[in-house]
């Protein structure tokens, strides 16, 4: 770095001699700068020596071309976005954790729009490439790489077709659950000679990577599973068996949901037919246990100990089990029954897993006919409610959006706040400003539909969720601008929350649209 | 006239009212926006019982605000600029706070004006003759005691004085802040830095750095035993760098150097509860460069001074020194840069070269600045580092800038990737601080564009600033 060890510089063993001091050095050699100095003290001629010299060598330092390894030149992959999106990223990064969500949000639309961020901002995303999502890479990983080898770090290893044999659990797990993508039929085959050897903690995560490319052909082995020594292998087969329709262990849910629900049919005098569910709770048994069916000491909810059993059966039966009549039947008389919270959810978990297309209707409107008091034998409990904002939640998210749409088309203020508690992620902009208007419509009614609306505290969330288009930031806005002065707290909380993260999103879409910034310059 | 929100925002004090400012900066916040020129205004809601009223100024830029927060500019402040950048705010009739407030400035700045132009207070020749004596007489002790202080440290040798505490320092700048010589003590309070500093990229090695420290004090001690013999330029330099203050009589009789100068950068530096904020310029059509020093305290903020990547067109005075840098600002007016180069940028060598020159007038100089012309940044070469400086320099990479007559080590910053991002392998323009050992960037121009270091905190971006 310093060209000290060039012959004629003097700086090298003058800054000796001055870390020896002028007691222990040795005579100054002399040089070509001694003649500046004309002091008889030692100190003072050792000082004067050193001040010479060094004035002389900062000087002369500096290195040659060659000394330089100039960064190789970077190719720009894309075109750069508008500087306004620039700028909202680098906010969005220092803002930290709580931002993730819109960062996620700024490289979707970078990605989908073929933009990049600017050089400026590379070593901010660099700092943060740990935290980055997944779609980063697409948008900006040629440009950190590139950075990287810059600055001299080591690239990145790619970790592609590890060994699943060796490594951490998590390593193995991940390779594993890689090769079984690659090869479902394989990967088992591979595993199967080798899994007695291996340790329970390894075993048990593999067996949870069989997940990827379930398929029948791995019952077999998941069946001899259950019978493993390892308390946590035998809960990982018991949790997949249930997702293989034609399995051994299938077939015994299926036999013991049949035991424990029948629909007996007796026909009327004057035609028809009444339907009665018969329900025989079942008993403990070892055989149930080693399916996992256990007992929870602590069950209090739906009636005890022998109804946690039933619920537990009937989520993991197959729904061919209950083929001999319709979906509706079922649920129609499982609401009736005096059984109705184990039976209902458990037949609720079985659907779930499966999101059978007439099962998860089935439940949508029976739930919904059951609130609305359509269904004899069944009242309006809250319980109803919960049911039926969770068989809309099953729903896929078109059909979720048209049911809901219509009720906030009928007003149903308690109905829509707790079906809005769950449903689609990103809602549809026609929906979206359907329900701004509903909104609206709520909080310029009575102090009491202002009361409802706040107090289960879903109004907030709502931001993450509607179309971010700039009409429905808008609407948001007025919606908080319209909200009536002295108006508690909770509710202007909760809309000024909906209405920051809204408008947040609709400015990081806006930043994305040059047609109009540049339109704005043009005039201004 | 306008300022981008990268300019805007490197105007906040921190980092968190740089959010803050963000989060003002929506126009539905906003109540009341108006503009009359330059000047905008909007009344604000906050916390407090009435909305805060916010009026700025984007030529100073300056603002005001009725908030009691005790940043300057406060985050509303930087809000409605914000608001103002993103589109521009439209024109209206100033309500009579905001009114108040710009005729407030014009008489101030009218004030000042006859205040300059008053003739002088009739000064007591003869009290000043004497105070002056009295000064001139403990400066003099003062290098007295400090020439014994070096000696005495040259005869126990540096390798002792390194393993001596801070307090050993600490009590000979006391005693030359006590002889009103306070640049010396800055320079001697620097020393126990220097040594004990951990060797890094771009800087000597600890026990180099505090002999080549200990040496520029040396010869501006000397110089300054010996100001009879230097030119009336050098000598002012002397004792300026030993801390005498230039009276406004001296500035005022300084010609005026009219210019379009260009902003290059901004730096600014926390000094025991002073910020310093360094504004460096380069004359468009002369090529001199210019660095203009302001102070500000927590009770007094910096004056305001045009912004990076803006051109100041009017006149500065430089204070007296060999060679000529410091400078204040005279009448001109802050707007757009005509056009985003480093005037006067020349070769590695050619830098060198005049760093040498800079350094034969001047040698207790620290550090100078230097432009540089098409060079291309990346790191330095393993067989030029060396075994020895390698093993020094541990695992911080050590990167330099040059052409194909050499190359500069850059001194380490935790932002220069950034630069080296924005470069993009390409040859660029360079505008830094250069000690002898690296080269410390404040600015880049590529493709046409002006990036500039922020000024403050370490945020690890760079700025396009035109």
């Amino acid at each position: 770095m310093d060209a000290a060890d060039r012959a004629t510089d003097g700086w090298e063993p003058t800054l000796a001699a001055a870390l020896l001091g002028a007691e222990r050095a040795p005579p100054s050699q002399p040089g070509p700068l001694s003649a500046l100095v004309a002091e008889s003290d030692p100190a003072g001629a050792l000082l004067a020596r050193l001040a010479a010299e060094g004035a002389h060598h900062l000087a002369g330092t500096g290195l040659g071309p060659e000394a330089l390894a100039p960064a190789e030149p970077r190719e720009a992959v894309g075109s750069e976005c508008p500087p306004a999106a620039a700028t909202r990223l680098y906010g969005l990064l220092t803002e930290g954790h709580g931002a993730r969500g819109r960062v996620e949000e700024w490289f979707a639309l970078a990605a989908a729009s073929g933009l990049r961020p600017p050089a400026w901002l590379f070593q901010a995303l660099m700092l943060h490439r740990d935290s980055l999502p997944a779609t980063a890479p697409d948008v900006v990983g040629a440009e950190l790489d590139w950075l990287a080898r810059a600055c001299g770090e080591a690239p990145a290893e790619t970790r592609e077709a590890a060994d699943w044999t060796e490594g951490t659990v998590t390593e193995r797990r991940a390779a594993f659950a890689a090769f079984r993508a690659r090869d479902p039929e394989g990967a088992r085959a591979a595993l199967e000679p080798v899994f007695r050897k291996e340790k329970a903690d390894i075993r048990e995560a593999l067996v949870h990577a069989l997940a990827t490319g379930l398929s029948p052909a791995d019952e077999p082995f998941l069946e001899a599973c259950l019978d493993d020594r390892a308390g946590g292998v035998r809960l990982a087969a018991q949790r997949l068996l249930p997702g293989l329709p034609g399995s051994r262990y299938a077939g015994r849910m299926a036999a013991r949901a049949r035991a424990a629900l029948t629909i007996e049919s007796k026909r009327r005098l004057l035609g028809g037919t009444t339907h009665t569910l018969v329900v025989t709770l079942p008993e403990e048994a070892p055989e149930l246990a080693r399916d996992g069916v256990e007992v929870n000491a602590w069950e209090r909810r739906g009636g005890g100990a022998r109804a946690g059993l039933l619920r537990a059966i009937l989520a993991r039966a197959p729904l061919h089990a209950f083929a001999e009549h319709p979906p509706r039947l079922w649920i129609e008389l499982a609401l009736r029954s005096e059984w109705a919270d184990p039976v209902f959810h458990g037949l609720f978990s079985a659907a779930k897993r499966t999101r059978d297309p007439a099962w998860t209707k089935a439940m949508a409107d029976i739930t919904a006919e059951a609130y609305e008091g359509k269904v004899t034998g069944v009242r309006r409990t809250n319980e109803v409610l919960g049911m039926w904002a969770e068989a809309l939640d099953l729903l896929p998210d078109a059909e979720w959006e048209a049911r809901v749409g219509a009720l906030i088309r009928a007003r149903k203020i308690e109905v829509v706040l707790a079906v809005l508690g769950q449903g689609p992620e990103h809602f549809s902009d026609g929906f979206s400003a359907g329900l701004l208007d509903w909104l609206a419509f709520v909080t310029r009614g009575s102090d009491a539909l202002r009361r409802d609306l706040a107090k289960p505290w879903v109004i907030a969330r709502l931001g993450d969720r509607l179309w971010p288009s700039d009409d429905n930031a808008a609407a948001a806005a007025a919606l908080l601008a319209r909200l009536p002065e002295g108006e508690g707290d909770r509710l202007r909380t909760q809309l000024a929350g909906l209405t920051g993260v809204l408008d947040l999103r609709a400015a990081i879409r806006r930043d994305f649209q040059p047609e109009t910034t540049t339109g704005r310059t043009a005039q201004g | 006239m306008s300022l981008t929100t990268a300019q805007i925002l490197d105007l906040a004090p921190d980092a968190s009212s740089r959010k803050a400012g963000q989060d003002q900066a929506k126009p539905q916040k906003w109540a009341g926006l108006g503009r009359v020129g330059t000047v905008i205004w909007g009344e604000i809601k906050g916390s407090g019982a009435s909305p805060y009223r916010t009026v700025a100024d984007l030529a100073g830029p300056a603002s005001k605000c009725t908030c009691p927060s005790r940043k300057f500019p406060c985050k509303h402040g930087l809000g409605l600029m914000l608001v103002d950048a993103a589109s521009a705010i439209a024109d209206g009739e100033p309500p009579d706070w905001a009114a108040a407030w710009m005729k407030g400035r014009e008489s101030r700045a009218a004030a000042a004006e006859t205040r300059a132009k008053e003739p002088a207070k009739p000064v007591d020749e003869r009290a000043q003759a004497k105070r002056r004596q009295a000064r001139e007489d403990r400066v003099g002790a003062a290098l007295d005691e400090l020439d014994l202080w070096l000696r005495d440290l040259m005869r126990r040798g540096l390798a002792a004085a390194r393993g001596e505490p801070y307090a050993f320092w600490d009590r000979m700048a006391g005693r030359l802040v006590d002889g009103q010589a306070p640049g010396l003590a800055r320079r001697v309070r620097a020393l126990p830095g220097l040594a004990a500093a951990a060797p890094r990229p771009g800087a000597p090695r600890p026990e180099a750095a505090l002999g080549l420290g200990l040496g520029r004090l040396a010869l501006l001690l000397r110089a300054a035993r010996r100001l009879d013999a230097l030119s009336p330029e050098q000598a002012a330099g002397v004792r300026a760098a030993l801390g005498y203050p230039v009276t406004a009589e001296e500035m005022a009789a300084r010609p005026d150097h009219a210019d379009t100068w260009a902003v290059l950068a901004h730096a600014v530096e926390e000094e025991d509860r002073l910020t310093a904020r360094s504004v460096w310029l380069v004359g468009r059509a002369s090529g001199a460069l210019a660095q203009v020093i302001d102070y500000g305290t927590a009770g007094s903020p910096l004056p305001p001074a045009p912004a990076a990547g803006q051109d100041f067109s009017g006149a500065l005075a430089f204070q007296p020194g060999d060679p000529p840098l410091r400078a204040v600002f005279r009448e001109g007016r802050a707007g757009p840069a005509a056009q985003a180069v480093i005037p006067g940028a020349a070769s590695v060598a050619a830098a060198r070269d005049s760093f040498a020159e800079t350094l034969a007038r001047a040698p207790w100089l620290e550090r100078w600045p230097v432009r540089l012309s098409r060079v291309r940044l990346g790191r330095l070469a393993a067989a030029a580092s060396g075994g020895r400086t390698d093993s020094k320099t541990g695992s911080l990479p050590a990167f330099a800038a040059g052409d194909e007559t050499g190359c500069l080590a850059l001194g380490a910053d935790p932002r220069l990737p950034s630069l080296l991002a924005v470069a993009a392998g390409r040859p660029v323009d360079l505008f830094g601080l250069y000690d002898g050992y690296g080269l410390h960037p404040l600015a880049l121009v590529t493709g046409g564009h002006l990036y500039a270091m922020p000024a403050q905190g370490a945020q690890p971006v760079l700025l396009q600033v035109a």
